[in-house]
């Protein structure tokens, strides 16, 4: 059976809070609660959703940088959660990560070649000491660097450069899958264009998969094939992008997608802005029900004492709202 | 309290606030660095300006600089910014006292750190009142509720004695807000208002301020990098390069058809829902650095149009249209052209 290259079932992550009470129990947080998607090779996931819904805490789950409290994970046909130590430093070669800010995750003592050869010195097997500086040279110049760039340090780039850098470091053990958690939003505007495409480039040429995280809905509908939209630790909406972009179901990435600014005069005009009160509520306010049910304007009787689950839908469409696809989608499932 | 009018200089028919050459410099170990180099706006009651750069363009620097708020030394202001008439480059503090906050005030891109975390809001918003009109703390309490309700705060008369900490990212942008109201200013200088802040309370906060230019006819400056707040919220766009102006005209001009290669490549740049499926239009290399300016002009480097004629001497801004001005020594070569054979 065709099995894609990664496959999340019910991953769960929470953090215990101590409460203000000496004999009280801690109070748990869900970073992430429930998230089930799956990334084939050389797609491209787009995660978006506001701070503090546990965008950050899935990615650092999926590369057990954090270890998940739950759920499944399964990465190459093998369970990823369950890797003994030494299996998991094999893993990670193809599991690698882009981090928001390119001036601190850089070491700035090191070299460019340095940092990028890092990868070589902790997996020696995967090329011989005598082609580092060639592959680090070719790599610098997939990045769009040059190669006498090598022997420069961090510091002597730019923001977009030091994404480069990044990016060229993260390409060094040939990963199958590339996390960018925020990997452009630090960058200028004009960078960040050259970023993107940067990223398709290599897409292209390595066939490497994406999971794209960034709160920039415009980006993220650009690049990638699919998106998820995350609220509160849940996916509310998933499903391919243009889909979800240009017709979202749930109430909440209706919100979130008719809030991002627009250019053009005439797009703007057709538009209908619907304006969510309030933000975000705290985590650890434990409700029943829907978590978005304090904010949205559908909600009715069953949202307050059902939670929604990421139903599936038409064209691997899914939806978590009792009142999405009140249209053809609800029609279609009550009839099968 | 001295009042705007009485300063020397107020005149009822001036300009609100007209910026005139404008040039902050700074002494660096690599000689003098020009943050801002000549910028000149106006901006008249109810109207709304976006200055438009990335960072290092100059942006805060020339607002800073128009407030008094950048120390003398380091840097070195020359130009004129005149409120009502009022000169305020170089002028006696006393008249910048007066000017700030009931003339011209600022909020800051980042409200949770701008506000003290060991002071109640309500204090914190009353205080320049309470300075100012010699009023009592129970009154400046009252004012700060009736302040708090006007920027949409919920609940106000219970949150008046709320700490910073105990406000969301977007609350404190509001609290911000109408601590800047307190006086009543004539215009509102917004650093980034929004950037810190998702996109849902984006939303809100740019409602806001767009309802508080129309219904109390505050002037706005609104200082973004972000192309798409700058088209929605503004009636006037100028755009910045490495500390001057490239671009200035009515923002939806300026945004359907620009006159200066850097804006065009700019919007080509930004995803939209209808280049979807293009590639993004890029921008080669990066941002200078101020220290060393490509000579003539700055952009040239990064140009697809630069000509030999680009090197010779920084362009001036001048008219290119209806209340339009660009920057660009071939802005008839590139622009005028295509439009005539489209």
């Amino acid at each position: 059976m065709f099995e894609p290259l990664l496959s999340v079932k019910n991953l769960t992550k929470s953090y215990l809070i101590p409460s203000r009470g000496f004999l009280s129990k801690p109070l748990k947080l869900k970073a992430v609660d429930g998230v089930s998607f799956s990334v084939a090779a050389g797609e491209t996931l787009g995660i978006v959703g506001e701070s503090g819904c546990g965008k950050s805490t899935l990615a650092k789950c999926l590369a057990r940088l954090v270890e998940p409290t739950g759920g499944q994970v399964r990465f190459k046909q093998r369970d990823f959660l369950k890797l003994g130590a030494e299996d998991l430093r094999q893993a990670r070669r193809d599991i690698q990560f882009i981090f928001q800010d390119p001036y601190s995750s850089l070491n700035p003592h090191m070299t460019v070649a340095q940092i990028i050869s890092e990868t070589w010195v902790v997996f020696p097997d995967l090329l011989p000491k005598k082609a580092w500086r060639d592959r680090a040279s070719e790599l610098v110049q997939l990045v769009g660097l040059d190669a006498s760039d090598l022997d420069r340090y961090p510091h002597q780039f730019s923001g977009g450069q030091r994404q480069r850098i990044g990016i060229a470091r993260a390409l060094a053990s040939e990963p199958k899958l590339l996390i960018c958690d925020e990997a452009v939003s630090a960058l200028d505007v004009s960078v960040q264009a050259q970023v993107v495409n940067l990223f398709q480039d290599i897409q292209d040429r390595t066939g490497v998969a994406l999971i794209f995280i960034a709160h920039d809905l415009t980006i993220v509908r650009h690049i990638a094939n699919r998106t998820a939209v995350m609220y509160l630790g849940r996916v509310v909406e998933e499903g391919p992008s243009e889909d979800i972009f240009s017709n979202p179901e749930h109430p909440y990435s209706k919100a979130l997608i008719s809030a991002a600014p627009i250019l053009d005069p005439n797009i703007r005009a057709a538009r209908e802005i619907i304006n969510i009160s309030g933000e975000l509520p705290s985590p650890l306010e434990r409700t029943a029900g829907c978590k978005f049910l304090s904010r949205c304007w559908k909600a009715s009787d069953i949202c307050s004492s059902l939670e929604p689950d990421l139903e599936r839908f038409a064209s691997q469409r899914g939806v978590a709202c009792h009142h999405a696809g009140i249209g053809a989608y609800r029609t279609d499932k009550k009839g099968k | 309290m001295i009042n705007i009018n009485d300063l020397p200089g107020y005149d009822d028919a001036a300009p609100l606030l007209e910026v005139d050459n404008l040039c902050v410099t700074f002494e660096s170990f690599e000689g003098e660095v020009a943050a801002v180099d000549g910028v000149s706006f106006t901006v008249n009651p109810g109207e709304t300006l976006c200055i438009v750069g990335e960072s290092g363009s100059g942006k805060s620097a020339s607002q800073m600089a128009i407030l008094g708020l950048l120390s003398t030394p380091p840097a070195m202001i020359s130009g004129s910014v005149r409120f009502c008439g009022i000169e305020l480059v170089h002028a006696p503090q006393s008249t910048l006292f007066t000017v700030r906050g009931s003339g011209v005030s600022m909020i800051f891109q980042d409200a949770i750190t701008s506000l003290n975390p060991s002071l109640k809001v309500g204090f914190q918003i009353a205080e320049v009142f309470c300075a100012r009109t010699g009023s009592d703390r129970a009154n400046g309490r009252k004012y700060a509720i009736e302040l708090m309700e006007r920027v949409a705060i919920p609940d106000a008369s219970h949150r008046v004695d709320d700490y910073p900490f105990q406000f969301s990212g977007g609350m404190c942008q509001r609290i911000m807000i109408a601590m800047a109201l307190a006086l009543n200013p004539k215009i509102l200088i917004a650093d980034e208002p929004t950037t810190a802040l998702d996109v849902t309370v984006q939303r809100q906060v740019m409602e806001l301020l767009k309802s508080l230019s129309k219904n109390a006819d505050l002037a706005l400056v609104l200082i973004t990098h972000d192309l798409g707040v700058a088209a929605e919220q503004a009636d006037k766009v100028m755009v910045m390069y490495a500390g001057r102006t490239v671009e200035t005209g009515l923002t939806d001009a300026v945004f359907a058809k620009p006159y200066h290669p850097y804006t065009q490549a700019l919007l080509s740049s930004m995803p939209d829902v209808t280049n979807n499926f293009n590639r993004l239009g890029i921008i080669n290399g990066s941002p200078p650095v101020l220290t060393k300016l490509p000579e003539g002009c700055s952009f040239r480097p990064r140009c697809q149009f630069a000509a030999p004629m680009c090197r010779l001497n920084r362009p001036q801004l001048f008219v290119s249209g209806p209340s339009r001005a660009s920057a660009c020594l071939r802005v008839n070569d590139i622009f005028k052209k295509k439009s005539s054979n489209v």
